[in-house]
């Protein structure tokens, strides 16, 4: 990995008032890649889902591996209306004992289909590795992050960083 | 916005190896924490761990997924598993890369912890990849970090801090 000073946040937030989501919008294509974090909690245990440019089409699809428990599993969904970064690693209620990291690769790009990276970890029950695809040619402008039908925990923060190749 | 990704510090094994590489006094000026190290082992053992703020398994624990030579091995215990690490006697010059992720590490807050690793060596035995799930469930603040597993010479770790404004 290249020496420092390599993220630039765009944006942040702290969620309130049980928010049932949250969106990164009007995001600049002046990044190569963007890499979501999410530490935080949820008012049941739950997966995260993205969706990009507000596409709720079944253009999305997954292939992980997660550790359930103490079980080792290979999963695969295709054609899914959102890209569920977690499994193991889903969303617990306790505040900051579970994260998620997202990478969003070759965002801007007009040519290809976007492919993403995502680790999600909890401790007391599992984790996931993650790589999925949104099968659109657009680029990602905004993005909508939900914690399945639940809500997010009061506290649970979500930052934005892009990365420039150069 | 300003760029963040920032180098802390680093430290690098001189001969003769080292027990432990550690970050003391850690800034608590970022948001999250990325500690990257290169390392290999002196000994016969693969395994390399973290403690945090000196207190050994205490408010730790992890759950992980190794795949050891194609087979796959899982576990949870009251640690943060790094392995595998080259180790004394596999291929010479071959270190084992680890990222570790801390979010929110000032928060009084758990905070959980990403871990990845990986030994390569061009042989059929003693490659490892590990996927590890942390958490340290203090309210303490992170203020240390101490890299555990008899390192050889040329060991080195660094680590970033990143600033989500």
């Amino acid at each position: 990995m290249a020496a420092g000073q390599a993220y630039t946040p765009i944006a942040t937030t702290t969620t309130s008032g049980n928010a049932a989501s949250y969106t990164f919008s009007s995001i600049s294509s002046a990044y190569t890649d963007l890499v979501i974090i999410v530490s935080g909690g949820a008012a049941t245990a739950v997966d995260l889902s993205v969706r990009f440019n507000d596409d709720t089409g079944s253009n999305y699809s997954v292939t992980r591996l997660t550790l359930d428990n103490l079980t080792a599993v290979s999963r695969r969904t295709t054609s899914a209306t959102s890209l569920v970064v977690s499994d193991g690693g889903y969303i617990s209620t306790t505040l900051g004992a579970t994260n998620q990291i997202i990478n969003i690769i070759n965002y801007a790009n007009t040519t290809i289909y976007k492919p993403i990276i995502c680790r999600t970890n909890r401790a007391a029950g599992g984790l996931d590795g993650t790589v999925g695809l949104w099968q659109s040619t657009a680029a990602i402008t905004s993005i909508i992050l939900f914690p399945g039908s639940s809500t997010f925990a009061d506290g649970t923060t979500l930052s934005l960083y892009g990365i420039a190749a150069a | 916005m300003a760029k963040t990704y920032t180098l802390i510090t680093s430290a690098t094994v001189g001969s003769g190896g080292a027990a432990f590489m550690q970050f003391t006094s850690i800034p608590q000026l970022y948001t999250d924490l990325v500690v990257l190290m290169s390392a290999r082992s002196t000994t016969g053992s693969p395994d390399s761990g973290m403690e945090i703020n000196g207190e050994g398994s205490s408010n730790i624990s992890s759950r992980y997924m190794f795949s050891v030579d194609g087979s796959t091995i899982t576990g949870s215990g009251g640690f943060i598993a790094l392995v595998g690490l080259p180790k004394s006697g596999t291929t010479s010059n071959t270190f084992g890369n680890v990222t570790i992720y801390i979010t929110n590490y000032t928060s009084s807050q758990q905070k959980a912890i990403s871990v990845e690793s990986i030994t390569e060596n061009m042989s059929s035995s003693e490659t490892f990849l590990t996927l590890t799930s942390g958490v340290y469930s203090s309210s303490n603040t992170v203020s240390s970090l101490k890299l555990t597993g008899d390192f050889a010479q040329y060991s080195k770790t660094y680590l970033y801090g990143i600033k989500n404004s």
